[in-house]
């Protein structure tokens, strides 16, 4: 059996109606969908007003509500500051080709989303908060295993510590607790250490 | 003890002040744009001065810290009890229970005695998610039934019951699998459904009632004969259905299923024959993945299909081992029935079953798609098929090659 590659393209195929042949030999595949860019005015608490499209917006369940109530006017969000919201959309905007499925979200913190957690607790505190006013999932989702990141390895008083919690037991308390709870927890995962 | 603190402290507040003065000069910035505005309206919420060294986490509403929690391994999210008054009873309300118990690591006695106590403790009326993984032992069938009810009771969405063990190619090898429980069947809560080697065999036919079930997900799992029929029956809402090396299956006829993925069947003994019949209506996505045996796919209603993924293989008997008639038929059935899909993925058995067909000189149905995917190493005997399958898409935009290697039998 003798054919040729190139040969036989060359016969088999009509170059008229291929509009577009790109051969990309690539590990992941994707078709990005275009939406039309429709833009979004969101005013925030301190009266600051966003443009956004609108395919990043409504990666907020609350907005995409909000927007349909307001239909084409400015979206007012009176509990979130415009520092914080300008953060979550520049998460947003890096996310909004990735679908909703939060299968994708599951597991370690990838590079470019590991440096936009790297912030200090207040930061984390409020975009868990908006995350949630918001109903962004995926942020939160987020948020939820930089956090548990932040106290994987350390024992309890390390934790305390990281996170400025006061112990309020009295050393009776503590150790009845601790007994009778962690006698019987097994589990070869663990982050928090005795 | 203070010294540590006040040097934790420290280096924690250097961090938060750096951050603070960037916040403060943004918001200085912005304000200055909008002076007018900023003098006669304050911000209603202005969040971004942290005192540094106060305990924010904690100030988080409960069911954020609990939805932390969930992210823990259960035996963590039960430690953090001791970190202060606050946390001591949140755990017993988090949204996810997962239980996995490492078979080398300790007995399985312990293991069970850890579970009973954990769900004990448990004060929540509700669970989103529970899920156990184990190696399952017959004896442990009775205290299982238990867990499954504690889940249901406690109006559980998802689902998962995985059991370790079991081959490719002999599922059951090892030891009985799990019979699920017959209350199980009739549930109005679950909504997201895992089984990994377990027995499906709900007894009577109107025994199925999953109202709220969109995600089904059946492994390695021994199904009675009209087990998957009944299910789907019993599912009118049923999105995502997922089967991975179980029995053969003769019916999936469905209005509410979109995505559809038949990973492999057990079927080593089937000697004739057989056809499973899939009409869909509404069905967007089908993938026909792994070793089939001799199992026919028959499409009957698939109209709404836009993506499909034909990369199984299946026996090819020696008595035609250069013939693949059979098999030619079935994929030209295949290919007509899916011509109007947008997106066709191919794997390296079919595509070797065209280059046959090619160079028979039988050319393959014409279509409309406009993307190509295949999933190929680029061998010597896929080329006329790859050829065969670009000569039938006049209208293809996008082709897309992934290299991959040939682990598929010629």
């Amino acid at each position: 059996m003798a054919f040729t590659w190139s040969k036989t393209i060359y016969m088999g195929l009509d170059p008229i109606f291929l509009t577009e042949l790109s051969i990309s030999i690539i590990i992941f595949s994707t078709i990005a969908s275009s939406k039309k860019s429709r833009v979004s005015k969101i005013k925030t608490a301190d009266n600051e007003i966003f443009e956004v499209e609108e395919a990043v917006a409504t990666m907020s369940n609350t907005i995409k509500i909000m927007a349909g109530d307001c239909s084409g006017g400015v979206i007012p969000l009176n509990n979130v500051h415009s520092t914080i919201f300008a953060r979550v959309i520049e998460w947003c905007k890096k996310h909004v080709d990735d679908g909703e499925d939060l299968e994708y979200y599951k597991g370690a913190l990838k590079n470019c989303d590991a440096t936009f957690f790297e912030v200090d607790q207040a930061v984390l505190y409020h975009l868990l908060t908006t995350a949630n006013s918001l109903d962004i999932k995926p942020l939160l989702h987020q948020g939820c295993q930089r956090f548990v990141d932040m106290i994987n390895g350390k024992t309890v008083e390390e934790i305390r510590q990281l996170l400025h919690i006061k112990n309020d037991f009295t050393n009776e308390e503590e150790d009845e607790t601790r007994k009778k709870l962690w006698s019987s927890v097994v589990g070869m995962n663990s982050f928090i250490l005795l | 003890m203070e010294d540590r603190e006040g040097s934790v402290c420290s280096q924690q507040s250097t961090d938060s002040v750096r951050s603070v003065l960037a916040v403060i000069h943004g918001h200085y910035h912005r304000t200055d744009l909008n002076s007018t505005q900023s003098t006669s309206k304050r911000p209603k919420f202005s969040p971004i001065f942290p005192t540094p060294c106060v305990d924010l986490i904690s100030a988080l509403p409960d069911f954020l810290i609990q939805e932390i929690l969930s992210f823990l391994p259960i035996e963590d999210a039960i430690r953090t009890s001791v970190l202060s008054q606050r946390w001591k009873p949140l755990w017993t309300q988090i949204p996810t229970l997962s239980f996995s118990h490492n078979c080398f690591s300790f007995k399985l006695a312990k293991f069970t005695d850890f579970v009973n106590k954990t769900l004990d403790h448990f004060i929540s009326p509700k669970i989103k998610n529970f899920m156990i993984n184990f190696k399952f032992e017959e004896s442990m069938a009775a205290r299982l039934d238990e867990w499954v009810l504690f889940a249901t009771s406690h109006h559980v969405e998802k689902l998962s019951l995985v059991f370790d063990g079991g081959l490719v190619y002999a599922p059951f090898a090892e030891s009985t699998p799990y019979r699920l429980p017959q209350f199980l069947y009739i549930n109005s809560s679950l909504k997201d459904l895992t089984l990994r080697q377990c027995v499906v065999s709900p007894e009577a036919e109107s025994h199925v009632s999953w109202p709220s079930l969109k995600v089904l997900s059946v492994n390695y799992s021994r199904l009675n004969n009209e087990a998957i029929e009944n299910i789907v029956s019993g599912s009118p809402n049923l999105q995502k259905l997922k089967l991975h090396n179980c029995e053969g299956i003769n019916r999936i006829s469905s209005r509410s299923l979109e995505v559809l993925v038949i990973n492999a069947i057990y079927d080593p003994y089937e000697k004739h024959e057989s056809v499973t019949e899939i009409s869909c209506p509404n069905l967007q996505s089908l993938s026909l993945l792994g070793f089939l045996y001799r199992r026919t796919y028959r499409l009957m209603h698939v109209s709404s299909l836009s993506k499909a993924n034909l990369s199984f293989v299946m026996t090819i008997d020696k008595k035609d081992k250069y013939d693949c008639t059979k098999h030619r038929d079935i994929l030209r059935e295949l290919l007509e029935k899916l011509c109007h899909v947008e997106k066709l993925t191919m794997g390296t058995w079919c595509l070797q079953v065209l280059s046959i067909w090619e160079i028979k000189g039988i050319s393959s149905p014409l279509s409309k798609r406009n993307c190509l995917v295949l999933d190929t190493e680029i061998c010597e005997w896929d080329l006329p098929g790859i050829v065969s399958l670009l000569q039938s898409s006049p209208y293809l935009k996008k082709l897309v090659i992934n290299l991959s290697p040939c682990d598929n039998s010629k």
